[in-house]
């Protein structure tokens, strides 16, 4: 399993062809021997617009996308909502409101976020809206039924993978600008994967038997952010509204 | 709310156990805490302020609220004004405005009381990030550690503050923020944090934190250096020095005990405030008020 994820990663990736045991021997580790994931990080693409491929539009930079296969396997009425979300995008993004952005949006913002590894927890603090997630390790999910803006995040370690298996979500949030969506029953997958200290493979399996026909994926690197004194500043969007919430017509 | 019934409970619980600062301070010297990879005191966990400080981030003068609002949140009835002077200097617990800013305090309360504009609404009420020190003093804290960094994460709108312990110059001014920017250092059991470059509202409306909903603003030159003594494995004597020559008088002090929340397998939860807000009834309100003429500074005695 292992195996196949680090080929993939070095496929997907282009990065050095390296043998897997030089890439387990390049990641930051742990006093308790884990891979160290702590550090300000960013996804460097396009899937904040449109997580499927795209060309270019007015302010819309063009992109390949992050789905596996280029395609996103809605059921039929599903498909449709997704096709009125996007032309009534500027109204209905839950973005244009400064909700949280749910993830796995969250991630491929645009903004970088900054990772905090303990050997309990794992904080993952976004630029974008103070957004905050902790996933705690080993340990079992709340019963349900919860409704979280960010879901409920449970992680483990498999080998040198942190997987974060997250669930209690709301049915607000999108996966990116172009209306692709999910319900209350979204059940997120995510696999970080260190290939060396500066780049994780990240890994997403989306899973929504009301909106999905089946299982999919999502894939990207994220790029450990090396500026001088990099640090995470903050991107207050409900400060920005300027029609601030001041009745039921938002 | 349910962070204000958390208030409630801790505040029955341990206030048997408040203790006048400086005894407290003596005894940090003797704690010998764990450490961590990098040699800092382990002081990782959950964190909240003790119930002297209960009520203050509504005023640091005057604490919180009137019956009829308790009534009305279903806090409990006596649970009203502060149980400690939170402002150790000045002597009187006031805070030390400049004239042209206590007047300024003056309208804010004003429109506080009855807002008849979206800027009227206070930041707080917006779900915005709580600035420092205002941050500490709503709700539960974490703390975690990792090497040349102290994180804390507060529960009450998803804030954190990255704290750097390992000598980073401060950010470029510019690059102002509304937790500030924060550079921290250990003194023995201390961890001494100097948070600058908190961003103001250029244009005077209320969209940047202030120190409580009272009102109490700052400038661009806002420089708060605050106290985190760690006195033993459950209690935190903080101070809070808050100096801005552009709106006080000289700097003022707050001082209180933050102590460690003892339930196990605590664990911080979303609260999306956000979200859910709106403020059409309390700007309708306002406008009725202002119409009949009954504008006054939001106080919490009767008028």
């Amino acid at each position: 399993m292992l195996k196949i994820t680090v080929a993939s990663i070095v496929g997907a990736v282009s990065l050095l062809a390296l043998a897997p045991e030089a890439i387990a021997q390049n990641v930051q580790r742990t006093p308790d021997g884990k891979p160290d994931l702590s550090g300000i990080w960013q996804a460097v693409n396009t899937a904040a617009w449109n997580i499927l491929p795209h060309a270019a539009d007015e302010g819309v930079p063009a992109g390949l996308g992050v789905v596996e296969g280029n395609e996103i396997p809605y059921r039929p009425e599903a498909a449709a909502k997704q096709r009125e979300n996007y032309a009534n995008r500027a109204k209905l993004d839950p973005e244009t409101k400064c909700w949280l952005p749910g993830v796995p949006r969250a991630t491929y913002m645009g903004l970088p976020f900054q990772i905090v590894q303990t050997p309990t927890q794992v904080s993952i603090l976004y630029e974008y809206a103070h957004a905050l997630r902790n996933v705690f390790l080993n340990s079992t999910h709340p019963r349900g039924p919860i409704e979280f803006w960010m879901g409920d995040s449970r992680g483990t370690w498999e080998g040198d993978t942190l997987v974060v298996d997250v669930v209690h979500f709301n049915d607000q949030t999108w996966f990116d600008r172009a209306g692709n969506h999910h319900s209350e029953q979204l059940h997120v997958v995510e696999r970080y994967t260190p290939v060396d200290r500066n780049h994780i493979t990240y890994e997403v399996t989306i899973e929504d038997p009301k909106v999905f026909t089946r299982p999919w994926k999502m894939s990207m690197p994220l790029y450990r952010r090396l500026d001088r004194n990099m640090q995470i500043l903050e991107y207050e969007c409900s400060a920005f509204d300027e029609a601030f919430r001041t009745g039921p017509e938002r | 709310m349910r962070t204000r019934l958390r208030h409630c409970l801790m505040a029955s619980a341990t206030l048997g156990t408040v203790l006048w600062l400086a005894p407290a301070l003596a005894a940090g010297q003797t704690w010998t805490p764990s450490r961590t990879p990098d040699g800092q005191p382990d002081i990782q966990g959950i964190w909240e302020g003790g119930p002297a400080s209960n009520n203050a981030g509504h005023s640091l003068e005057d604490g919180c609220c009137d019956a009829e609002h308790n009534k009305m949140q279903r806090r409990a009835a006596d649970n009203i004004g502060l149980r400690q002077q939170i402002i150790v200097d000045p002597p009187n617990g006031k805070i030390p405005f400049q004239p042209w800013a206590a007047a300024k305090r003056t309208e804010h309360l004003i429109n506080l009381d009855a807002p008849t504009e979206l800027q009227h609404i206070e930041p707080e009420d917006r779900c915005s990030l709580q600035g420092v020190p205002r941050s500490n003093l709503r709700g539960p804290i974490q703390i975690l550690q990792i090497p040349g960094h102290v994180v804390m994460l507060f529960e009450w709108v998803h804030a954190y503050r990255v704290i750097p312990v390992d000598g980073r110059p401060h950010s470029p001014k510019g690059a102002a923020m509304w937790q500030g920017d924060s550079r921290g250092r250990w003194e023995g059991n201390t961890l001494v944090v100097e948070a600058s470059n908190f961003r103001v509202d250029p244009v005077g409306y209320n969209k940047q934190p202030w120190i409580d909903s009272h009102g109490t603003f700052y400038s661009d030159a806002l420089r708060v250096v605050e106290r985190w003594t760690f006195v033993d494995a459950k209690t935190i004597a903080y101070e809070a020095t808050i100096e801005d020559p552009k709106v006080f008088t000289h700097p003022w002090k707050i001082a209180y005990l933050i102590v460690r929340r003892a339930e196990r397998h605590f664990e911080l939860i979303e609260e999306a405030c956000w979200e859910g807000v709106s403020v059409s009834n309390r700007l309708e309100s306002g406008r009725i008020t202002a119409k009949a003429g009954r504008q006054r500074p939001h106080s919490h005695s009767e008028p």
